[in-house]
């Protein structure tokens, strides 16, 4: 497929109408990356306008939600697409029930943040989030731009960088615990924290979905439970 | 597969195959041997002097040149006469009439009209023409020619027009076309050739008739070209010379017996290469 | 141009539908599913008989302006006797009558005062089979519209080109304009066809099962044409392939035994279907 395959049909309406869903995802991709920004420096940097704008931004996102099924819907109903246009709609109604969950997951971040004058004793595990989180942001750029470009490699790769991720939450995970134990009085604020790094990890998970979904609408195939190291060679971007 | 049950059909299927190529060979064993008896009688009198010469009286040299060009002008006005007549009809019944009474009444007459034997109509042409004129003629001739005309005309006529598919005829009127219209500039064109093979095959059916002739032009010994007198033709003529003890009319009727049959065959295999050029 | 659409303005825009979300199901009489676009076409109590036999029982719609409206439904169900009766076509036929009312843009045209041919000018037909007229496809452009207007050479030319551009036609034959049209490909002849009803300029078009002779390639064609064609014409189209009608119409009615069952737009029509009926149809549950 070439950068942009749906726009040769002899239907200019099927143009416009494929064409349309790609465009429209991606506006909601973006908007989801504004979400992540915002509860990050909610969080982060006790950012109150960004705290603020994050339910308006997720009723949007949900908006978005059902406009994008109900497209997908029609367009199915309508159009009967088949082939690298049935893979397209498939994807993008994945990819759209994705985005929403990444968009309430960071929402919820938002709501984790911690009062500023409790955020000071936290300096410490506030830097591992926001270490986290920057991956995290990267992880969805990517996956979006993989979505974007249709390029099955990228996705590829970022669900390859997911491992870092990973890593970086389990050893924020036990940096909290132990605090936990050191303090147990601020167990309340450390749990914040926690789920924080939870909403966070999740994130990383739904973006190699989206990666997951990219390489099935530009390959065709179906690379969810495979392990990072084989996803290359099912995904069919490298040599076995 | 039950074998004996297909050995049986097989054996039917080479009986019925062969009966039907004898009976064709029968067919055209005997056409075959009527060209053959033209040809072998009629040819070596075929000469120019046939084409420039009146009919002689018996013993003298002569040709048939006012028999042929009586027949000419009379199947000429016969097919004139007959054809518009013929055509109207025909488009009537096939796109106007269609299923209505009249038109089945129509039908009927026409159906009775095309097999009605020629000499009846020849009668009928003496009793109204010739009898109320007080003597024979070439417009009697070419008016009793013209009746034979009228049904083969109007039979293929209706036939050609109804092969015309009907959504021809919606499309132009769903443009708003007037049924007049539709039917001139539409269906007529679609169907041309096929009217124009009917008239032919009407021509070639008249141009061999006696009976008719027998009795409204007659005969006429003489060069003439008025259509008001008796009128020679080709039918007659033979006729009449083959009938007579002299044996130099009888080769005459040889002559003229071919000529016709050549030119029916001859307009027969051009009506049938204009209606294959159809499709 | 994806790329950048990351960097779109992130405001809602309105769902493809908007329009038409308004619609409530119908019952088999309400003209509903057409209130966003002025109505060009409404059949009202209109019956329908072949000589004794009644084909339409009561038919109700309205067709809007400008949108396409597909009927469909199973062979016999009166949809391509309904599109018959816009232009009066079964007048061709002694024993067929309408009775009822077809008011178009407001008057009625089964009144027995309505000029005929002026109203099939109005209202043009495309019909099943494609019907090139034994001329040249100068020719059969120009044959409907000598009818109704006098040109000059210079304004039927210009005429001709004008229609066989519409119809997505002349860069075929804008070469061979003396040949005869039945040389075309069926495809071509079925575009001939709609370029011929088009140089009358009629103000609706009635599709009778246009592309149902046609390979895929030229049905796709014909119903792009016939999306490109509905800016400037209302377009009722009549077919037995259910998934055209989907991917063309703004408007499908279903019937079913000379009645109508349903009729909504598309996208409601065809995700969820007020009747039972309906969903039995278009989900291949019939018989």
């Amino acid at each position: 497929m070439g950068k942009n395959g749906f726009s040769d049909h002899t239907s200019r309406q099927l143009n416009e109408t494929l064409e349309g869903i790609h465009e429209r995802v991606m506006a909601m991709g973006g908007l989801v990356e504004q979400q992540l920004g915002d509860a990050l420096a909610a969080l982060i940097s006790g950012d109150m306008d960004a705290a603020e704008r994050l339910q308006a931004t997720g009723e949007t996102i949900n908006a978005m939600d059902v406009e994008l099924d109900n497209r997908c819907v029609t367009i199915l109903a309508r159009r009967q697409p088949a082939a690298s246009d049935l893979r397209l709609v498939i994807a993008v109604i994945k990819a759209v029930a994705d985005l929403e969950r990444i968009g309430d997951e960071a929402e919820r971040i938002g709501r984790m943040a911690l009062r500023a004058d409790q955020a000071s004793a936290y300096k410490d595990l506030l830097a591992g989030l926001h270490e986290l989180g920057s991956g995290v942001r990267a992880s969805l750029r990517d996956a979006l731009d993989s979505l974007a470009r249709l390029d099955a490699e990228q996705a590829v790769a970022m669900v390859r960088r997911d491992v870092i991720t990973d890593r970086r939450y389990a050893k924020l995970l036990s940096r909290i615990m132990e605090r936990m134990r050191e303090e147990p009085e601020a167990v309340r604020e450390l749990m914040k924290l926690m789920w924080a790094a939870r909403s966070l990890e999740r994130i990383g998970d739904r973006c190699c979905n989206l990666c997951e979904h990219v390489i099935y609408l530009v390959k065709g195939k179906t690379v969810r439970h495979t392990s990072p190291e084989q996803l290359g060679i099912r995904a069919g971007v490298e040599q076995g | 597969m039950n074998a004996r049950l297909y050995a049986r059909r097989r054996l039917i299927n080479a009986f019925n195959l062969t009966a039907a190529v004898l009976t064709t060979a029968f067919g055209l064993f005997w056409l075959g041997w009527l060209l053959w008896t033209l040809l072998a009688n009629g040819l070596p009198w075929l000469t120019t002097t046939v084409f420039t010469e009146s009919t002689p009286p018996p013993g003298a040299t002569g040709g048939l040149a006012n028999a042929i060009v009586g027949s000419l002008m009379m199947v000429g006005a016969g097919v004139l006469i007959g054809t518009p007549i013929g055509v109207l009809a025909g488009t009537y019944l096939a796109e106007f009439g269609q299923e209505s009474r009249l038109a089945a009444v129509i039908r009927f007459v026409n159906d009775i009209l095309l097999s009605v034997p020629s000499i009846i109509i020849g009668v009928f042409i003496y009793e109204v023409v010739v009898v109320s004129s007080g003597h024979f003629s070439g417009w009697a001739g070419a008016l009793a020619l013209s009746l034979i005309v009228v049904p083969i005309v109007v039979r293929t006529t209706e036939n050609m027009l109804r092969l015309v598919p009907v959504s021809l005829r919606e499309a132009a009127a769903a443009l708003g076309a007037p049924m007049w219209k539709v039917v001139l500039a539409v269906v007529y064109r679609s169907a041309r050739v096929g009217v124009l093979t009917g008239i032919l095959l009407a021509i070639a059916r008249i141009s061999g008739e006696t009976a008719p002739l027998l009795f409204t032009a007659l005969n006429n010994q003489f060069w003439s070209t008025s259509m008001d007198k008796p009128l020679a033709n080709l039918p007659v003529v033979i006729f009449q010379f083959a009938m007579s003890p002299y044996e130099d009319w009888q080769r005459l009727a040889w002559a003229g017996a071919l000529l016709i049959t050549v030119s029916v065959l001859t307009l027969n295999i051009v009506a049938r290469l204009l209606s294959r050029s159809r499709q | 141009m994806i790329v950048q659409s990351l960097q779109r303005p992130q405001g809602i825009r309105p769902p493809q539908t908007a329009a038409a979300v308004e619609a409530k199901p119908t019952e088999a009489r309400a003209a509903a599913g057409t209130q966003a676009a002025t109505i060009k076409l409404s059949v009202r109590n209109l019956n329908f008989y072949y000589g004794s036999f009644q084909a339409l029982h009561d038919i109700n719609l309205d067709i809007p302006a400008q949108r396409v409206t597909a009927f469909i439904g199973p062979s016999g169900c009166g949809k391509s006797t309904l599109l018959r009766t816009f232009n009066r076509i079964y007048e061709l036929y002694p024993r067929q009558r309408a009775e009822g009312e077809l008011l178009l843009d407001g008057r009625n045209v089964l009144d027995r005062r309505q000029d005929l041919n002026l109203l099939r000018a109005r209202v043009g037909m495309v019909f099943q089979k494609p019907t090139p007229f034994p001329m040249s496809i100068y020719d059969n452009i120009a044959f409907g519209v000598r009818l109704y207007e006098r040109l000059s050479r210079y304004e039927m030319d210009e005429r001709v080109e004008w229609a066989l551009r519409k119809a997505a036609l002349w860069d075929e034959v804008k070469d061979k304009l003396k040949q005869n049209g039945t040389m075309l490909s069926g495809g071509q002849q079925q575009r001939l066809c709609i370029a011929r009803a088009v140089a009358v300029k009629p103000t609706v078009l009635l599709l009778d099962e246009p592309a149902s002779a046609l390979d895929p390639i030229s049905t796709a064609k014909i119903e792009e044409l016939i999306s490109e064609l509905k800016k400037d014409y209302t377009i009722v189209i009549v077919t037995h392939n259910m998934q055209q009608a989907a991917r063309v119409s703004d408007y499908t009615a279903f019937m079913y035994m000379g009645r109508l069952v349903e009729m909504n737009d598309t996208d409601t029509l065809f995700t969820t279907p007020a009747n039972k009926q309906t969903e039995d149809y278009i989900t291949g549950r019939y018989g």
